[in-house]
């Protein structure tokens, strides 16, 4: 064989993909936040993006708790993750939440499927408890208050 | 259980207000208009059984302001300074208590329920003195203060341990049982136990229905969980034993074999063979132990040749201990710095499989939510955009990534290898530490003990000593050696006894695991489910279901359910597309129905002679008459309330605010009637 006819043939694999960007996930986990830990079911945009960024790691997860208690956010500031905005789009367009002027709402639809998701008990297990345990006590006060710091 | 009578007292500057009502043993009836105050009453009423969480919400702030603030009385504005209600029951001991909760008040907290050994409201005692008990505190379930703990034994409950979401245990809240027993109107009739709060119990509904039906599946989740924690302690047991010895032995520079790191029912002691491990090659301990006895003699007789010895010699010796000592040295730090490096890298791997299972766990997740949406038809569960349909990445961040990428169900077996090929390398990686700790300690002893042998010479070397003092160093060496390997092989046998009774005991634990019924029901269980299936089914009849053939709907052996071919049967919400099954498609006040067949054959099982079950006896309906119901069906359901034996009934309803409606409904059907003209709140007698 000369070296010539030698030929390294490289095939692409497909790449592994974060479960939190698969559509429905990111999807679901913003209808579990605005259903279980917004009131009204209402969430400003700043605030998604606070929750989604806390529920990447426990540790954050704890900031959080930690702020529902004490009616403080303590967080000096948090990512934008655009995957959320990517999924808040896609959720739009499945009519599972609507844009209002303060950010955005659960539709009815948007209910139905985030009950269905509270009451399957095999899905988001630690995502649950962490939201039920904070409940609607971050409000969007506390998180402009933040929010204010950053414009200075 | 029985209600007796209800009262709520609401201080004004206008004076008392409020009401005050006795209900029936068999079928009361709250009639009232719309917006006249039914479900206030009703709500007032699991409100003072601290049952607020079935209406959605933890104290006052469920109940609504005319009871609490303020409410309108002949035109007139009457603001609320205090109020709270009064509750007086009765269980099947006769025993009778009044219940009392402040709603509004300044001093005393809603989560408070003081309790009367009395029947104040009906009976006209005096309340007598209290015991206080509080709701919705940690605990409140299973401390003795705790209201909701005292209502349970009250009722003669023992509520059992089930699993939760989260992989723990938790008591089954009385909450999630009354959820069965208590319908309110709002949300309650849009499945068929629909108000369970949220507490993190997995499939609550069906656990709920096991218990009321009295199945025998909480005994053996008992056993089957006290199991589980004796194979725990078991493993832990072991673990530490088998631990001890290896450290032990490593401390000896000696390898006991034979002996898992996991238990073994099969063990026995004569798998347990302690070695000595020099180099690479294992030699039994009393063979090691005969090794060294004859080096001592060897150098018994060399000492008595000692003092014809020449210099020359003791010099040769001390050169071929040197080298001995280097070589030993150089194994030393070769053996310590591997097993730094595998220790590293088990540890690195260990964090590896933590994140690759938390990993795994999202997946799976995704994959269910997958499988959730298309239910609820969303269109990207099946990969299609939702607003031009056309197919779409199953991935938020596409089109910043090149490159193909993994589907979600290629992701799960690629995480799953992955989690199994690093339980493979930590098991792997385990073994080689372990063996590593033996060597090192093993290298450790010898270079000691060459160090004092070199030291011994060389004072011999230089002092020319009649008697060796290195050939003396050693053979002490060599006795304390002996002796310590004999005390080790002494411990060794003590702990190895100890091995043998964990093995037996868990032989005992896998025997007792196979003796626990295969089915999750036993053959008993099965035939009360039988039962709750058929009265299940006359229920559905008489109340004139007709969205399927009532034979052919089955209670899912699995989830408790009705269903019909598997399928739970309910009312699908109609989305567009053919993808609504029509088989399991219930029009919506036939899915009332069905909630009604349920609730009620769950209390009927219950009661039936031949399969006691553990249902309190009551219901209490918030216009059950949901979505346009025909009367016809009221009227069956009104009159299979008062018929059943053993049930108190209490059911709010406006009978679309129509007399002919009423009539018609409640035909010959026993009741007792409350009912009231205008508003509910009104003044209450000066008791005279």
């Amino acid at each position: 064989m000369t070296e010539a006819a030698v030929r390294l043939k490289f095939q692409r694999r497909p790449a592994p993909v974060m479960a939190e960007h698969r559509p429905l996930y990111k999807i679901c986990q913003v209808l579990l936040v605005l259903h279980l830990a917004s009131r009204g079911g209402k969430s400003s945009l700043l605030r998604l993006h606070l929750f989604n960024w806390a529920l990447k790691r426990a540790d954050r997860g704890r900031q959080l708790k930690l702020a529902s208690d004490t009616k403080v956010l303590n967080v000096t500031a948090w990512g934008f993750d655009p995957a959320l905005a990517i999924a808040l789009r896609y959720a739009i367009a499945e009519k599972l939440i609507r844009v209002v002027s303060t950010g955005y709402e659960l539709t009815d639809m948007g209910k139905l499927l985030a009950v269905d998701v509270t009451k399957d008990e095999a899905v988001f297990g630690v995502e649950k408890m962490l939201l039920v345990a904070v409940g609607k006590n971050i409000t969007e006060a506390m998180v402009d208050s933040v929010a204010k710091g950053w414009e200075a | 259980m029985f209600i007796r009578g209800i009262k709520l007292r609401a201080a004004t500057d206008k004076g008392d207000f409020g009401f005050s009502f006795a209900f029936g043993r068999n079928l009361t009836i709250i009639r009232g208009s719309n917006s006249s105050g039914k479900s206030t009453l009703f709500n007032c009423l699991l409100y003072a059984m601290g049952m607020e969480e079935l209406i959605g919400g933890k104290g006052e702030k469920v109940l609504p302001y005319a009871v609490k603030e303020y409410f309108e009385f002949e035109g007139v504005r009457i603001n609320v300074t205090a109020s709270e209600i009064f509750l007086e029951l009765e269980n099947f001991e006769g025993r009778i208590i009044t219940l009392r909760r402040a709603i509004r008040d300044e001093a005393r907290d809603s989560k408070l329920v003081e309790i009367y050994n009395s029947a104040f409201l009906t009976g006209g005692q005096e309340p007598g003195l209290a015991t206080s008990t509080y709701l919705h505190d940690a605990g409140g379930a299973r401390k003795q203060e705790g209201f909701h703990r005292y209502l349970e034994t009250f009722l003669g409950l023992s509520l059992p341990q089930v699993a939760t979401t989260n992989g723990g245990e938790a008591k089954l809240y009385l909450q999630a049982v009354f959820a069965a027993l208590a319908v309110e109107q709002k949300r309650g009739w849009t499945d068929y136990i629909a108000n369970i709060p949220f507490y993190g119990i997995r499939d609550a509904r069906t656990r709920v229905t096991e218990y009321l039906l009295g199945l025998s599946v909480f005994e053996t989740a008992a056993i089957r969980n006290r199991l589980n924690s004796d194979s725990v302690a078991i493993d832990l047991d072991w673990r530490r034993i088998a631990d001890d010895i290896r450290r032990d032995a490593a401390r000896n520079g000696v390898v006991v074999d034979g002996v898992d790191s996991q238990p073994n029912a099969l063990f026995t002691k004569e798998f347990a063979v302690i070695q000595k491990q020099t180099g690479s090659s294992k030699t039994q301990l009393s063979e090691y132990i005969v090794l060294l006895r004859n080096e001592y003699l060897s150098l018994a007789e060399r000492a008595e040749k000692f003092s014809q010895v020449t210099g020359s010699e003791a010099l040769k010796e001390l050169d071929s201990i040197g080298e001995e000592l280097q070589r030993l040295s150089v194994l030393h730090e070769r053996s310590t710095s591997t097993l730094t490096l595998q220790s590293a890298s088990l540890r690195e791997y260990e964090e590896l499989l933590v994140e690759a299972k938390e990993d795994l766990e999202r997946n799976k997740t995704a994959a269910k939510l997958r499988d959730l949406g298309a239910k609820h038809a969303v269109e990207l569960a099946t990969g299609h955009c939702p607003t031009c349909h056309q197919l779409v990445e199953d991935s938020l961040l596409s089109e910043s990534l090149s490159g193909p990428q993994m589907d979600l169900d290629t992701n799960i077996g690629y995480l799953e290898s992955q989690c199994r090929m690093l339980v493979k390398q930590i098991s792997g990686l385990r073994e080689g530490v372990r063996a590593s700790e033996a060597t090192v300690g093993d290298i450790a002893f010898r270079l000691a003990a060459k160090h004092d042998q070199r030291n011994a010479l060389r004072g011999d070397v230089s002092s020319g000593a009649t008697e060796s003092r290195a050939m003396v160093r050693r053979q002490v060496q060599i006795e304390v050696e002996v002796e310590e390997l004999q005390q080790l092989e002494v411990r060794v046998g003590v702990a190895v006894e100890k091995l043998v009774d964990v093995a037996k005991r868990l032989g005992a634990n896998q025997a007792a695991r196979k003796g626990l019924p295969r089915e999750n029901y036993t053959v008993e269980d099965q035939s009360r489910i039988s039962l709750f299936e058929k009265f299940f089914r006359a229920n559905a009849g008489s109340f004139g279901y007709e969205s399927a053939p009532v034979s052919e709907i089955q209670i899912n052996r699995d989830s408790l359910v009705p269903s019909l071919s598997q399928i739970e049967l309910r009312e699908i919400i109609k989305k567009a597309g053919p993808r609504t099954d029509i088989k399991a498609d219930s029009s919506a006040s036939d899915f009332v129905r069905l909630i009604w067949s349920y609730l009620l054959a769950l209390q009927q099982t219950s009661a039936h002679p031949t399969a006691p079950g553990k249902h309190p006896g009551i219901l209490l309906f918030d216009e059950p008459g949901q979505h346009s119901m025909a009367v016809d069906s009221q009227h069956s359901l009104l009159q299979q309330l008062a018929g059943q034996a053993k049930l108190q009934s209490i059911v709010a309803a406006s009978f679309d605010e129509s007399e002919s409606v009423f009539q018609q409904a409640t035909h010959g059907v026993a009741f007792q009637l409350i009912d009231w003209n205008g508003k509910l709140l009104r003044p209450l007698q000066v008791p005279t």
